[in-house]
């Protein structure tokens, strides 16, 4: 079975947005409003995602909360992480989540496809 | 009309005060006489400010006249000094007038000593007036150079207490008041640190009663000054709310006051009171008024100017956090704004409609105008807080131009203006990609802007030092003494409501540069239009800086 992607995001606008795109771009996907919706989809997901489009700043978890809590689970760990956040791109951050890219909002529909097809783990 | 003289006489005979005083008397003086036949009797009337002139016998059991001059210079106080003596031939007149007597009289020809007294006490008074100004003219004068450029609160304060010591004072202190009614000690000064200490306590301990009927307190309800030549024990006693407040008060040994209110343009801000402790200075009076109130006056201004700076630095604050996060919000709505046109076009492409990719094209080229005015708005926030932070990586610029020249196509066409482009194959530098595209972007949407429908020629070169992009447009061009203004931000050449923009793009476009080390200036182009050029050393040295998220 075909591994989904996991969209972590606050804004249902803007989650509904990414969903619709990227199973345009043939992905299955996931969605979650903040890290701790995000990390019950991890745990009741089957198979695992092949990647999660992680915002930084929501309520309840944000993003480098839910990123400790995954990499603290020796399954979860090596699921690839990429940042998609309204902040300026900031490599301190981006080695603290552990991830593999760091997309800055907005973003062109182009540009987000690619960078999520070139880190998404399908094995 | 009788005028009051206060004598200290040196004279060990008490009939020949009765003859001294029988004398001036008669000249029309009222006069109040104290006798001293010792040298330590007089050290120990030697005041300042007590006496009016001091009359001398020549020769006296244990102490002479030349003596008492001595102990009178010793003590740095300018009061007349007369020898009257049983007579004249028993000493020099030559000598003591040398020694510093203003004149000399025999006690058997009085005759002629009221007019000397008046003559030398009125030349006195024009000394100690012409003195007097002299100071207040430096102490003015200093005030001026000290308080100007204060910014801040504390050290404004501190700066207005010192003033007046030593000059004018022993002690400054300054009551500021946070809630227009409790007033604290904010700065005080003492030559001596102990007492600065013990007035600190006794504030702290037996802070001011806002209704008190006397002291800077009345004086700050009151707006009006206050002199208070004499603090006696009785008077601090009767102010004392206990024995323990008394013994405080006692130990600043206080003997004469002045209170001013620091009046600002909003109100009264607090009281600037000047004290007296030592005997090396007169008592406070009336006439000390005027220049302490002038003092107080320039301070006060000083202090209203803090106020507007702080004022205004926390509106910057206020101005320039509000568009970092009104950015920051602003991005969300337009990612999905952005995400579902995108999906939109491509869906239109795959469905072969030209004409709705070709609208919502359109449309998404807005989104993305909107989206770098948001970054404009967010890098004028980052730049006014200094942070920039530079990625350096290896960038042709030659290519970079073009891409940006590609991107400008639609809005050249537009406007009327030819984009043309003249580089070397390519020129590799080491620059932060896209703060070189924003500076390069912003010359070239500026050229098209001003450019008058007229070609606008970009040229890429280098001397293998720097590179340089040349920007030239045949437009409206800039008037001479605009040429630097427009750099700055918010700075416009042209009135913003026949051309549009925020008013910025050059002023990131300078920043930028000047963060690689580079420049960008503008200059009239020969035969009209303008010139912009932007200068990259190959090597930028430009230190990164973490941006906050």
């Amino acid at each position: 079975m075909m591994r989904p992607l996991l969209v972590v995001d606050d804004d249902t606008d803007l989650r509904e947005a990414l969903e619709e795109v990227l199973r345009d771009a043939g992905h299955a996907v996931v969605g979650a409003g903040n890290g701790r919706e995000a990390l019950e989809v991890l745990s009741r997901a089957c198979p695992l995602p092949g990647l999660v489009l992680l915002d930084m700043m929501m309520p309840v978890l944000d993003g480098l909360g839910f990123a400790h809590e995954m990499h603290a689970v020796p399954e979860w760990k090596d699921i690839p992480i990429v940042i998609f956040s309204a902040s300026a791109s900031n490599a301190a951050v981006a080695e603290e989540v552990g991830a593999c890219a760091y997309l800055r909002k907005p973003v062109d529909v182009e540009v987000l496809v690619e960078t999520v097809g070139q880190h998404f783990r399908s094995e | 009309m009788t005028r009051p003289l206060r004598v200290l006489l040196v004279e060990d005979i008490p009939d020949d005060q009765e003859l001294v005083e029988r004398e001036l008397r008669r000249g029309g003086f009222e006069v109040s006489c104290h006798r001293v036949q010792s040298a330590e009797e007089m050290r120990a009337a030697l005041e300042p400010g007590a006496w009016d002139v001091i009359l001398s016998d020549y020769r006296l059991p244990g102490f002479d006249a030349p003596a008492a001059l001595e102990l009178l210079r010793d003590s740095g106080l300018d009061i007349p000094f007369i020898v009257v003596s049983g007579s004249v031939g028993e000493f020099e007149g030559e000598e003591v007038m040398k020694a510093g007597a203003r004149d000399y009289f025999s006690k058997a020809l009085l005759t002629r000593l009221p007019v000397a007294v008046a003559r030398e006490v009125e030349q006195a008074r024009l000394r100690h007036e012409r003195a007097r100004a002299e100071r207040d003219r430096n102490l003015l004068a200093r005030a001026g150079e000290v308080l100007a450029g204060s910014l801040y609160l504390q050290e404004t304060l501190d700066k207005v207490a010192r003033l007046p010591v030593p000059e004018l004072a022993d002690w400054c202190a300054v009551y500021f008041s946070e809630d227009g009614r409790h007033l604290r000690v904010a700065s005080l000064a003492h030559e001596d640190p102990e007492q600065v200490e013990r007035a600190f306590e006794l504030d702290r301990l037996f802070p001011l009663e806002p209704e008190a009927p006397s002291g800077p307190a009345y004086v700050f309800r009151t707006g009006e000054p206050r002199v208070v030549p004499d603090v006696s024990p009785e008077r601090l006693e009767a102010v004392a709310r206990s024995p323990e407040h008394l013994r405080r008060l006692l130990a600043l040994e206080l003997r004469s006051f002045v209170h001013v209110p620091l009046v600002g343009r909003m109100g009264t801000l607090g009281v600037v009171t000047l004290g007296i402790t030592g005997k090396t200075r007169p008592r406070f009076t009336e006439a000390d008024l005027p220049v302490v109130q002038e003092l107080v006056r320039r301070a006060a201004l000083t202090l209203e100017n803090v106020r507007l700076y702080r004022e205004s630095q926390e509106a910057i604050r206020l101005r320039d956090e509000f568009l970092s996060v009104a950015a920051h919000e602003l991005r969300t709505p337009l990612t999905t704004l952005g995400l579902q046109l995108g999906t939109l076009v491509q869906r239109a492409r795959r469905e072969s409609s030209p004409e709705m990719v070709e609208r919502l094209d359109k449309g998404l080229r807005q989104v993305k105008r909107l989206g770098s005015l948001v970054e404009t708005l967010l890098d004028v926030s980052r730049l006014s807080t200094g942070e920039l932070s530079l990625t350096l990586e290896g960038v042709d610029l030659v290519e970079l131009v073009r891409e940006v020249l590609e991107r400008f196509a639609a809005e050249s066409r537009a406007m009327g203006c030819a984009l043309r482009l003249e580089a070397a194959r390519e020129l590799v530098g080491q620059w932060d990609r896209m703060r070189v595209e924003q500076v390069v972007a912003g010359l070239v949407s500026n050229a098209l802007k001003f450019g008058a429908r007229q070609p606008v020629d970009v040229r890429v070169v280098s001397d293998g030092v720097v590179a340089r992009v040349v920007v030239e447009d045949r437009g409206i061009g800039v008037p001479e003494e605009q040429l630097e203004r427009i750099f700055e931000r918010f700075g416009r050449a042209v009135s913003s409501r026949s051309y549009g923009g925020l008013g910025l793009g050059l002023y990131l476009a300078r920043r930028g540069a000047e963060a690689h080390g580079g420049r960008v200036w503008a200059e009239s182009r020969p035969g009209g239009g303008a010139r912009f050029t932007l200068e990259l050393p190959l090597r930028a040295a430009g230190k990164t800086v973490e941006e906050s998220t």
